[in-house]
């Protein structure tokens, strides 16, 4: 499902959450104009929730039956989740006769393509002053990175 | 930060003042596979119900992703 959070850029179209309705009116706007079909599950105003696993614009987390951790990554690459589950859900089912499941731990770094024409396009459906502003922040990101 | 610092509403002083360096530097040791999810309140949009989120996996595997609009 989808936990809706504040928004991580905010602009003259679609600004940042100062009432939770208005937080609610902006998660419609996900279904509505973006399309998702997945349940969308608000947070509330604070961000208790989002704060509560780290607060990063679009992480995502699986959580196995039962309520224990399973996999989390602080960026969303639905094809990397969809391999993860599958393979996770396969060996469940496939407990070794006379044997037993053992489950081990991984760290991994993996890669997302990201299209910068597209993203802008969405900094400006958000309002000018959220593509002005993350143009600023890639300024700022490059000075501490000469 | 002036104003609410989680809804920030410039995002180049959100960088600017570290936020979002802070929360992905912290994320690799924030909560950690094996360990037991949180619950918190969340409303659904489609028709308002209010629940703990952790009611959800309860009963069965669960992707949760974050996000917003923006």
């Amino acid at each position: 499902m989808f936990v809706y959070t504040r928004e991580a850029h905010p602009g003259e179209h679609v600004d940042a959450h100062d009432t939770f309705d208005h937080k609610l009116t902006n998660a419609r706007l996900l279904r509505d104009e973006v399309g998702i079909r997945r349940p969308i599950l608000v947070d509330d105003l604070d961000g208790a929730g989002h704060l509560a696993y780290g607060g990063l614009p679009n992480m995502t987390w699986v959580i196995g039956r039962g309520g224990r951790i399973l996999y989390k990554a602080d960026w969303t690459s639905a094809a990397n989740i969809e391999a993860f589950v599958r393979r996770h859900r396969s060996a469940r089912q496939q407990r070794p006769s006379g044997g037993a499941l053992s489950p081990y731990m991984t760290e991994q770094i993996e890669f997302r393509h990201v299209d910068r024409d597209l993203f802008y396009a969405h900094l400006r459906r958000n309002g000018p002053r959220a593509y002005d502003e993350f143009r600023r922040a890639e300024q700022i990101w490059a000075s501490r990175n000469p | 930060m002036p104003g609410d610092p989680y809804n920030y509403r410039r995002f180049d002083e959100y960088v600017e003042h570290g936020g979002e360096s802070e929360e992905f530097a912290a994320f690799a040791d924030h909560l950690h596979v094996g360990q037991r999810a949180w619950g918190f309140e969340v409303t659904r949009v489609d028709d308002g119900e209010r629940f703990d989120i952790a009611d959800l996996w309860r009963r069965r595997d669960v992707v949760m992703e974050f996000g917003s609009f923006t």
